[in-house]
């Protein structure tokens, strides 16, 4: 069905600047986005690490992803979630993120992936 | 076997060399969702701890022959996944509602 807007759930699992994984699930978030379609992104694992706040890319002279999570509202990119495990596990809360993510439980969480027409985990 | 409102997941690495990749799927799946090992997650089948965590989540298992084939895997015993070819693959594929690849 051309044009048919869909929802594609992109799934962000590794630290920023270990690789490029993370860098390039983004940006093809962004790309989905800008093609209209109804974006959402999961922050799971190691993932989580991109929502510390205070980061400084310029450090390594890399992309701040940071930077590219606060454009999200630009790309009327609204959905953005968090499981709540992999934030426990590393000591961080909702409250204390650089953008505002909805922190999932379990079954929250597997509900949003079986309603999603598209799940992308690069 | 239409599971249609079901996902098929798919996974080509070993949980013993990628533990986080398994970990993630198992998170994101829902029960009565289906896995199927490819390429290397095909050894996962001789992973007593792998094979418990997948059947504590309620998936229905599955692996591609030719992989078993190709690594001398294909005379264990089968008794937790049912072995598919590449028709059975395509047919899993069209039965689910979507297909998630959790691939390294």
């Amino acid at each position: 069905m051309p044009g048919a807007i869909k929802t594609v759930l992109f799934i962000l699992h590794s630290a920023p600047y270990g690789s490029s994984t993370a860098r390039e699930t983004l940006d093809a978030a962004l790309a989905a986005a800008a093609f209209e379609q109804n974006v959402q992104l999961l922050f799971i694992g190691d993932g989580v690490w991109h929502l510390l706040p205070n980061q400084q890319a310029s450090a390594l002279a890399s992309k701040d992803t940071g930077k590219m999570l606060q454009a999200l509202g630009y790309y009327d990119i609204s959905d953005v979630f968090a499981d709540s495990v992999s934030l426990d596990e590393r000591q961080l809360t909702g409250e204390s993120l650089a953008i505002t993510a909805k922190v999932l439980d379990k079954n929250t969480l597997q509900e949003i992936v079986r309603k999603a027409d598209c799940v992308i985990s690069l | 076997m239409t599971d249609i409102n079901k996902t098929l997941h798919t996974l080509n690495c070993t949980v013993r060399e990628y533990p986080a990749t398994l970990q993630r799927l198992l998170l994101c799946a829902s029960a009565d969702d289906s896995l199927l090992l490819i390429e290397n997650g095909v050894y996962n089948l001789t992973d007593a701890t792998a094979l418990a965590a997948i059947s504590r989540s309620q998936l229905k298992l599955y692996c591609l022959n030719a992989d078993l084939l190709a690594r001398g895997l294909s005379n264990m015993p089968m008794d937790s996944a049912t072995v598919v070819d590449e028709n059975g693959f395509v047919e899993l594929a069209c039965s689910h509602q979507k297909v998630i690849s959790w691939f390294v």
